[in-house]
């Protein structure tokens, strides 16, 4: 019983954090989550969840006690206002979670990573009318190699060269080492989308 | 608790998951630079009596490739490269020491399933219900060049076991695989205690930079998997299509072409000929790495970008020969790329 008692603590912060939460639920979900130092840290895990998978990086860190204090306050001052209305137990029921989206540029980010797989850096050469700065200069004797930068550089992507680079994967590619590491890999490798 | 507040729990733990796996990740990573820092002679070792360092490098080789023969197992495998892309697949591996059969489901990216028994491989595209079915002969039977000890590999790499290691729950030799020489990578690669199977595999630069990794996450050796139900689901589904690769075989002598000097340790595999791309494909290997040579007719049009191109290990080359427009793609550093592309020769 204490075991669902605490799940529901959480659930019932975490809904808070995703800002679903009104009237009495929502006044619940803040007495819960100031309850006690395990509920506060729930409360800040899931904010700097959120916001990493917002931003891509954190900068909260751990917010503080009189931050905790002051949003305490605010919240008993915010429902002293609202006292003489009835609210009803609100908690959105279609609306699906808000990060739910995040969810879903995360899934994008992630398939858009593994296409990226067969993308080409571009390392230069002798490419005929290449804009592209020296970064490095090779030492003499050594191939003249440049790397291109990848913020002003789109990663090439040459069509024929994903065909090429996939008959390569299909008719060379095995090894001495048995399948785990030829075939395997370039099984699980991405190919390029046809 | 209403349904409502369910979700965003369910949505957090995942991620909670996914933080907890990464951070392992960024460990593995941590360790991996420290390892790289400090030498290869220095990997920890907990167990450096074992007395297993004295294995050749065919010895090495010879346990890892035999494991593929005689181990049955499930596993989700990742590939990782430089570039910080990451692929994976659920593996499924029959054998009963004489045919194998494999079946392999991408879990991220486009869906594909591929099949294999020995040579033969189908490949299933869900996405436009297409079966691509094709033969490949360097994953023969026991095709001799890849027989480790019939190959020259000892000749151009060096092997040294340089510590232990747990990959997918599996206790481990990292053995290190050094080349001799610039024209290939080395390799660090993690072989399964008892029955030396590859668990995971590094490809390092001269640097000792890890350009690719692949691994099992997680690994079930023995694992009850059924040579005939792989077979059967090898079956084309009725209203699919299946494309049948034109690549024909041939020899580079017959199609005019030959190499001023050879590329030391690369002995020529295969060559095959697409004639509805009008692309000529000579395959080179040295054991480990494998390098490809595709050779068109120069187009000005699309020919014009000669330069060297990298996507985790696999490099590429491309160079102007003549009337030709030579494609140079392998495993291997881009210096041996223009070496092959610099010594192929128009005999006719």
């Amino acid at each position: 019983m204490d075991a669902m008692d605490k799940m529901d603590k959480q659930e019932l912060i975490s809904a808070l954090a995703d800002g679903q939460l009104q009237g009495e639920a929502f006044a619940r979900a803040v007495e819960a989550a100031a309850a006690d130092a395990r509920a506060r840290e729930a409360w800040c895990a899931y904010h700097l969840v959120g916001e990493v998978l917002r931003t891509g990086r954190a900068s909260t860190g751990a917010p503080s006690e009189e931050f905790l204090s002051r949003l305490r306050q605010s919240l008993q001052q915010e429902q002293a206002a609202r006292l003489p209305m009835v609210h009803p137990v609100l908690v959105s029921q279609r609306q699906t979670a808000s990060n739910d989206w995040l969810w879903k540029l995360a899934a994008g980010v992630a398939s858009m990573a593994a296409v990226a797989a067969v993308g080409w850096n571009m390392w230069g050469g002798s490419a005929a009318g290449s804009a592209q700065p020296q970064l490095a200069t090779a030492p003499a004797g050594a191939m003249a190699v440049m790397e291109a930068s990848t913020s002003t550089t789109p990663m090439l992507r040459d069509p024929r060269l994903d065909e090429l680079l996939d008959a390569h994967r299909q008719l060379g590619g095995a090894t001495a080492l048995g399948t785990p590491s030829g075939f395997l890999r370039n099984a699980t490798f991405q190919g390029p989308a046809r | 608790m209403t349904p409502g507040t369910a979700r965003p729990s369910i949505a957090r733990l995942r991620l909670m998951h996914g933080v907890a796996v990464l951070s392992a990740a960024t460990v593995l990573t941590l360790a991996a630079a420290q390892a790289l820092a400090a030498g290869p002679n220095r990997v920890a070792d907990p167990r450096p009596g074992e007395g297993q360092s004295d294995r050749t490098v065919s010895e090495w080789l010879s346990r890892m490739h035999d494991a593929t023969r005689q181990q049955s197992y499930i596993g989700t495998f990742v590939v990782s490269s430089s570039n910080g892309s990451m692929s994976s697949a659920r593996i499924w591996h029959a054998c009963d020491g004489q045919r194998q059969v494999d079946r392999i489901e991408t879990l991220s990216g486009e869906r594909r399933s591929t099949f294999r028994r020995d040579d033969e491989v189908v490949t299933f595209l869900p996405g436009t219900r297409t079966v691509r079915s094709e033969r490949r002969e360097s994953l023969g039977l026991f095709p001799d060049l890849m027989k480790p000890d019939e190959t020259a590999i000892p000749e151009f790499y060096l092997a040294r076991r340089v510590g232990s290691d747990r990959v997918a729950g599996f206790e481990a030799d990292i053995v290190q695989l050094l080349p001799k020489d610039a024209l290939r990578f080395g390799y660090r690669i993690w072989s399964e205690k008892k029955s030396g199977l590859v668990v995971k595999l590094q490809t390092l630069d001269d640097a000792g930079k890890v350009l690719e990794q692949a691994a099992f996450s997680e690994l079930q050796l023995d694992a009850p998997v059924r040579m005939d139900k792989l077979t059967q689901m090898m079956a084309v589904p009725e209203g699919w299509r299946v494309e049948k690769t034109d690549a024909v075989k041939t020899s580079a002598a017959a199609e005019g072409w030959a190499l001023k000097t050879a590329i030391a340790g690369f002995k020529p595999m295969s060559c095959y000929k697409r004639p509805s791309e009008g692309v000529l494909q000579w395959i080179f290997s040295d054991g480990l790495a494998s390098v490809s040579l595709f050779v068109e007719n120069y187009d000005r049009q699309r020919h014009y970008h000669e330069g060297v191109f990298a996507s985790g290990a696999t490099h590429t080359v491309t160079r102007r020969v003549q009337e030709w427009w030579v494609t140079a793609v392998g495993e291997v550093p881009p210096q041996t790329l223009h070496a092959f592309s610099l010594s192929l020769e128009r005999r006719k």
